[in-house]
């Protein structure tokens, strides 16, 4: 079984099907159309009834070529009004969505000053009686609760519960308002929907906050070097050949152990050009320690923070010689997606391309003058972890994390990235005129170029 | 395959009807695999099963609608071809004749 590919512009809606099939219609309106031509010079006046019926079928196959081309004309006019009118009615949604979000914080909050004297008593009963339980049987109720855990984590794969996950954690910031007492009506306009004063970064901002207040800090300065053992030639350089594919792309993205790779070509007009990889969260990072892909840095990076990891590639970039006028495309997968995209969008570098993978990202705009290629899994968890995707110009591809039905255990086996390689390589054997045009306009440099990798290592800010 | 070069034969000769017959068969007989060629390519039910709505029933729809007037006339062109084709059978058989009839009362 293959893996099912949807590709949309903006807000991820399979506009290139629409495409597609309006694309089989217009050419089913020309062969048509041949047909249609060559008929007349086959009533010859010889036969009475052929002629009449030649007649027939000339006037059945006009109707059906005026039919085609009015289908594919509505495709096409589908097909562009959905990249618009979903995103507006997506953000009307989210806008009655963020206010009643906040009303039930308002509701919640002014019951929990009401409820709050019974719920400690309550609490306390609980507790006293949890003591009084036998040491088995308290063991019992544990694993009785770990077993239903267990049982609703493979859930976490659902891509219907994903989706509502998504809005859900872009509404988390307008109950947290409504619970102060900010009135509902008051929030749409402050939040995501209105001025943009509040969202899913203020969240993770608090977040960061009681994180750096536990010392776990994701902004902290980092140290780079470049990986291999000659360290007489400030590390090891080696000659590799262009990115060919999308799958060739993802397969470059390295480990977390050397988070950073860039590859430095020269262009046919003789400019140079860099390609950048970048790799995703180290999970057995401890927080807040000498790994800078953490998640401290995540949060840093969704709270719109300057993250160590961030850091480590600006001054990687840097090394390798990157200036502002240089040439340069970002490929970076779950975490390094997300550093790739602030990077890209940053103003600081000439950006001519950006892919990302499993990326957390859908918090920060796409809105750059060049080829943007995001790939996402309905089952993955993490792209879902930024919220709702919003202003994006970006080619987003979705597309299935196991064709052949889901693996035993794992929440996160969709985030895996060897399963990326896979959908990136079924994408590039997709055929969409969206993704194509996309792919056709990365730079594609003429010679093999030499390939770098660094390491990053966080240090810990001096007390103050 | 067919040769989609067939339909754009020169007219035959003139003074060879059943030529002529065979040649307008062999025309309609490629415009009849034309639209079967048509036909197969239309979209089928799977190639949107996941859309979903009125929309996409609508589409689905019309689509089967054409399907069905193209193949009927696809069927009206196969007839014609037949049609031709013995048109020209018989012309042949009737030029195959003896061209002198017996004279009557000549025979002893």
């Amino acid at each position: 079984m293959t893996a099912r590919i949807s590709v949309g512009l903006g807000a991820g809606v399979a506009t290139d099907e629409l495409d597609r099939v309006g694309r089989v219609l217009h050419t089913a309106a020309q062969n048509c159309h041949e047909v249609a031509v060559r008929i007349p010079p086959l009533r010859t006046g010889a036969s009475v009834g052929r002629d009449a019926d030649l007649w027939e079928v000339q006037g059945a196959v006009r109707q059906s070529i005026e039919q085609f081309d009015a289908l594919a004309r509505a495709l096409r006019t589908a097909a562009a009004l959905y990249d618009t009118a979903e995103q507006t009615a997506a953000r009307t949604l989210e806008t009655v969505a963020s206010q009643l979000a906040a009303a039930a914080g308002l509701l919640l909050s002014r019951l929990g000053i009401v409820l709050l004297p019974g719920l400690l008593a309550a609490a306390g009963r609980v507790a006293l009686v949890w003591g009084l339980v036998p040491l088995a049987q308290r063991e019992a109720v544990v694993a009785a609760v770990g077993h239903g855990v267990d049982r609703l984590l493979p859930a976490l794969s659902e891509p219907a519960l994903l989706e509502t996950l998504r809005v859900m954690l872009s509404l988390a910031d307008d109950a947290a308002l409504g619970t102060v007492g900010v009135p509902p009506v008051l929030v749409g306009l402050l939040g995501e929907t209105g001025l943009g004063l509040f969202g899913i970064d203020t969240a993770a901002l608090a977040v960061a906050g009681l994180a750096a207040l536990s010392g776990a800090s994701g902004v902290d300065p980092v140290r780079i070097d470049r990986a291999g053992s000659d360290l007489r030639r400030g590390g090891e350089t080696r000659a590799i050949e262009p990115p060919g594919s999308l799958a060739d792309r993802v397969g470059r993205i390295p480990e977390a152990a050397t988070p950073i790779v860039i590859e430095r070509y020269t262009m046919p007009d003789g400019t140079p050009h860099v390609e950048v990889y970048i790799s995703g969260t180290d999970a057995h990072a401890p927080l807040g320690g000498e790994q800078p892909w953490d998640m401290a840095s995540n949060v840093a990076i969704i709270a719109g923070e300057e993250s160590s990891s961030v850091q480590a590639v600006r001054l990687a970039l840097a090394a390798a010689g990157v200036t502002a006028g240089t040439s340069i495309v970002f490929t970076g997968y779950s975490q390094g997606g997300a550093i790739a995209t602030l990077l890209a969008e940053s103003g600081d570098y000439r950006t001519t391309g950006l892919v990302t993978v499993g990326a957390p990202s859908g918090a920060f705009p796409v809105r750059g003058d060049y080829p943007a290629i995001v790939i996402e899994h309905r089952e993955d968890l993490v792209p879902v972890l930024s919220g709702i995707r919003r202003d994006t110009t970006a080619v987003v591809v979705r597309g299935d994390a196991f064709p052949d039905g889901p693996p035993p255990g794992g929440v996160l086996a969709a985030h895996e990235l060897e399963r990326y390689r896979r959908t990136a390589s079924t994408a590039d054997a997709h055929v969409s005129a969206t993704l194509s045009a996309a792919v056709e306009s990365l730079p594609r440099p003429a010679l093999a170029g030499e390939r770098s990798a660094y390491t990053a290592t966080r240090m810990a800010r001096p007390p103050s | 395959m067919h040769d989609p070069t067939s339909a754009c034969l020169p007219p035959a000769s003139g003074g060879d009807p059943v030529g002529e017959l065979r040649r307008q068969a062999r025309l309609v007989g490629d415009l009849g695999q034309r639209l079967e060629a048509v036909v197969r390519s239309l979209p089928r039910d799977e190639a949107t099963a996941g859309w979903f709505g009125p929309a996409r029933d609508a589409l689905q729809y019309a689509v089967d609608r054409e399907r069905a007037r193209l193949g009927r006339e696809g069927a009206r062109l196969e007839g014609l071809r037949i049609q031709l084709e013995y048109a020209a059978d018989q012309a042949a058989a009737v030029l195959s004749l003896p061209q002198t009839l017996p004279s009557r009362g000549g025979a002893p």
